[in-house]
């Protein structure tokens, strides 16, 4: 078939009570560099440990160079052999010293002998810089260091892939930098990679295709210029943006108001709103559907209030759906509560859509402080 | 009200058990006897019989124990048949002295077992002890033993024309029945020699506990019981007693009025030099120490290897094997090893010759075996999860990945525990005298037998076993030292590798 190293068709992984992997599909080509994200618990880590399979899928199939490593009876010891993993914690065996952590599977694995495993361990650790560690045992090393080690025995290994399973997630800040330029300097050999993180900078400078997973699968997947620049789909605009979402649903006139007061202030603490934009938050949210859009929308009214927060550029983006006939609410007769919207928010737009909701007011409300760019 | 009256049962219990226990005591020439000391059976029926429960009758294992009692007053009376009063005085014991009249008679006689086998041994033996007696030598015999005297033992030349006699015997009733540098001395092996002779048989014999060796003569191990065994009904319902073959008086003995004046370092000297010097008995000493070492010596090496044989075993998830293995492990824990060491050699091994050190071998490496399984499980546990991903992530298997990542981290945590295991077994051997094995502790018992001294090789072997311990420790440190990768040289890590 294709010149694909790696190929997923419909993995699914669950658990008792949890199912991360829903359906996963995915090609790696060879020298790709992928950068793999997602929030907590999505799933990153499992895809990993199923393409070594140190854990077996549910459903699915996994091909390595054509070859089904999820069929029964696969020796998965020998697979393992072609694959390198990278664990937060480093795992470097701790009774044995730097060089012997490098040598240990090339000489007993792969048959080869001291000397050539000797040597092939000391010029990759002076390519990691630690030449002078060999004899060093692993908790006479700073965490970076050992991080470093463990690349260098997985590379020893001559792997195919290279998983990396958040490598820097366990480190001291200062010695993140370390580790991700012996990861570039890996990657620059040619290596074909994944690596799960968290570090979005990173996986930006780094790869050469980022997956963004989400809904028990890879719900995005482009270049990293279009996953963080031009996300095409909501949840990784989301992602990428930090947004923090809060959404209130009103339907009936006799709606709790007081519950929806509380839920914005407890939104605006939980995610560091600065304390002018929740209150324009609330204010806007009074004026705007109690006193504009409940007087007005026909029985049942039924309004979708969105806020999303960026923390970066301390503005919240406020949208409003609301049912009946197309309407903008800002050409309502009410004057002092249109001043008052006019005078919390920016960016004000409406736009007629179709649908259940078709009427949809958008705007903005920023820190006094903050410029808005959009 | 309900809790009042369990009180007050409760409190009337306790008075009526105090009660009961405490023993009036009674006047016997002048003398207040409270506490009677002596072996169950015969001599405490005289004690019953005489002065029925107005004293406590103290139950103790051997003469040694039983002067040692009396020296200490923890009883005031010894209940005990003249001629082992004799033997003491003869041993050079002064501070003792018979109380009052005879008690009452205590017979003395062989032990056969039930069997066609034992019957007709029994038959042979009551016919030849009837024509000593018609010939007056046995009266003879009597005459000579009965002073107490335990001269060095000449061991006779047997044909063993018929046949070998397997005996079981504690050796250490002197004058009836004792042992002397190894050989078997008394009234009752002179009657056992003389009786070997005219019947053309020659004899073996084994040395275990009263308890054990009637034990082993039911079961078919051995042929006679050779014990000063004393006569009741009730043993006889279980054994098969030969005719009485020796009748004493049971006398009350006690300690003397007057001290013996001798100074503290004479009679220490005097004490050492019975203990380890006179019949070579720091032979004995050492033969016993030896043994102990062995026992323990083997049983560590093979219950290492079979505890890591079970271990791999286990990791291998065969779910039968593994339900098998922890129900053993559960069934070993909850056996007191005394049980166990008799279970294996009177059930387990009954009939067949096997010796009792073997036994023991086995049964304690089988329980040394299981618990370094146990510690190397949990040893094994308090490694990193990590480390075994690691090693699985590189391409070893399961087994590789145990054996050459997980194991050599877990000696640490295994260690320290398993050097404590060593010494609990090393002490726990001290209880294989119950199969006729003579380690240490059971050397021990025979000299004070024979000495009437509890104080002196009680001493002696807690040396002896402090020296033990302390060799294995120091043994086991060096092991440590040895296995720890940490101490290995560059040279050693790099071996074979051009730096």
């Amino acid at each position: 078939m294709s010149g694909a190293l790696l190929r997923i068709e419909h993995l699914k992984k669950e658990y008792p009570g949890v199912t991360p992997l829903k359906d996963v599909n995915l090609t790696v080509n060879e020298g790709e560099i992928i950068a793999v994200i997602g929030s907590s618990g999505c799933g990153k880590s499992t895809l990993l440990r199923q393409i070594n399979q140190m854990e077996r899928a549910t459903a699915g199939k996994i091909f390595l160079r054509d070859e089904e490593i999820t069929a029964p009876g696969y020796r998965t010891d020998l697979l393992r052999q072609k694959i390198g993993m990278i664990f937060q914690s480093f795992n470097l065996f701790s009774h044995l010293t730097v060089v012997e952590n490098i040598m240990a599977a090339p000489v007993e694995l792969l048959g080869r002998s001291r000397q050539e495993a000797y040597d092939r361990a000391k010029e990759l650790a002076a390519k990691v810089g630690l030449s002078q560690k060999l004899l060093s045992y692993p908790d006479e090393l700073s965490g970076g260091q050992q991080q470093r080690i463990a690349i260098v025995r997985a590379l020893a290994m001559e792997p195919e892939i290279l998983l990396f399973d958040e490598p820097t997630s366990a480190l001291d800040p200062t010695m993140v930098g370390e580790v991700e330029t012996v990861i570039r300097k890996v990657a620059e050999m040619g290596v074909t990679m994944m690596i799960v993180t968290h570090d979005m900078e990173f996986a930006r400078k780094i790869s050469t295709r980022v997956l963004y997973m989400d809904e028990g699968g890879v719900y995005e997947d482009g270049s990293p210029e279009q996953i963080f620049e031009r996300p095409q789909r909501e949840k990784t605009r989301q992602f990428i943006h930090r947004l923090k979402v809060l959404t209130l649903s009103v339907e009936s006139r006799e709606f709790d108001f007081i519950g929806c007061h509380i839920a914005i202030e407890a939104f605006g603490q939980k995610n560091g709103l600065p304390n002018d934009v929740v209150r324009s938050l609330m204010l806007l949210f009074e004026e705007l559907v109690t006193q504009l859009l409940l007087a007005r929308l026909p029985e049942p009214p039924r309004i979708l209030w969105t806020v999303e927060y960026e923390p970066k550029s301390e503005c919240a983006e406020v949208s409003v759906r609301y049912n009946g006939e197309p309407f903008d609410v800002m050409e309502s007769d009410n004057e002092i509560s249109l001043r008052i919207v006019r005078g919390s928010a920016a960016n004000i737009r409406y736009t007629a859509e179709k649908g259940e909701l078709p009427n949809c007011l958008s705007l903005i409300v920023c820190h006094h402080e903050a410029i808005v760019d959009r | 009200m309900a809790r009042k009256v369990i009180w007050l049962l409760l409190l009337s219990l306790f008075l009526l058990t105090g009660l009961c226990c405490a023993a009036k005591g009674v006047m016997v020439d002048g003398q207040e006897i409270r506490r009677i000391g002596g072996w169950p059976a015969k001599s405490e029926e005289h004690v019953r019989a005489n002065f029925h429960d107005d004293i406590e009758y103290v139950y103790l294992a051997t003469i040694g124990d039983m002067m040692e009692a009396l020296r200490q007053r923890k009883i005031d009376a010894i209940a005990m048949s003249r001629v082992f009063f004799n033997a003491l005085c003869a041993e050079g014991e002064k501070g003792i002295a018979v109380l009052g009249d005879p008690i009452g008679q205590t017979n003395y006689a062989f032990v056969f077992a039930y069997s066609e086998h034992g019957d007709r041994l029994r038959g042979e033996f009551n016919a030849f002890l009837r024509t000593l007696k018609e010939s007056g030598a046995l009266d003879e015999m009597k005459g000579r033993w009965i002073s107490g005297e335990t001269p060095p033992v000449e061991p006779p030349n047997l044909s063993g024309e018929n046949g070998t006699l397997a005996i079981a015997t504690d050796g250490s009733c002197p004058p009836l029945i004792y042992l002397s540098d190894g050989k078997l001395g008394g009234y009752e092996a002179e009657l056992l020699e003389r009786f070997c002779m005219e019947r053309g048989y020659d004899f073996k014999f084994t040395v275990a506990n009263f308890e054990a060796n009637l034990a082993s003569v039911s079961n078919g191990q051995n042929d006679i019981g050779i014990n000063a065994a004393e006569y009741t009904p009730e043993r006889a319902e279980t054994f098969r007693f030969s005719d009485v073959t020796f009748t004493d008086d049971c006398v009350l003995v006690v300690r003397a009025k007057k001290g013996t004046g001798e100074g503290i370092w004479a009679t220490l000297k005097e004490k050492i030099e019975r203990a380890l010097i006179r019949e070579n008995r720091w032979k004995m000493m050492l033969s016993g120490m030896g043994l102990t070492l062995t026992i323990t010596l083997s049983s560590v090496i093979l219950g290492t290897l079979l505890g890591f044989g079970l271990c791999f075993a286990y990791r291998e998830g065969y779910s039968l094997l593994n339900r098998a293995l922890d129900l053993f492990s559960r069934f070993l824990a909850g056996m007191p090893v005394v049980v166990l060491l008799m279970v294996f050699y009177y059930i387990v091994f009954s009939g067949m010759n096997v010796n009792g050190v073997i036994v023991s071998v086995l049964v304690f490496s089988l329980l040394f075996a299981f618990s370094v399984f146990g510690l190397l499980q949990s040893g094994a546990a308090s490694v990193a999860k990590g480390q075994t991903e690691a090693a699985l992530a590189l391409g070893f298997s399961e087994r590789q990945a145990f054996r050459k990542f997980v194991l050599p981290q877990a000696i640490r945590t295994f260690f320290p525990a398993y050097q404590t295991e060593i010494v609990t077994l090393l002490k726990s051997t001290s209880i294989v005298g119950y199969i006729a094995v003579q380690d240490l502790t059971k050397v021990a018992d025979l000299i004070r037998a024979r000495t009437f001294d509890a104080f002196m090789p009680l001493i002696v072997i807690s040396v002896l076993y402090l020296i033990l311990t302390w060799l294995f420790q120091r043994i086991t440190d060096w092991m440590l030292t040895k296995l720890n990768p940490r101490n290995r040289t560059a040279d050693e890590i790099l071996r074979g590798v051009r730096p």
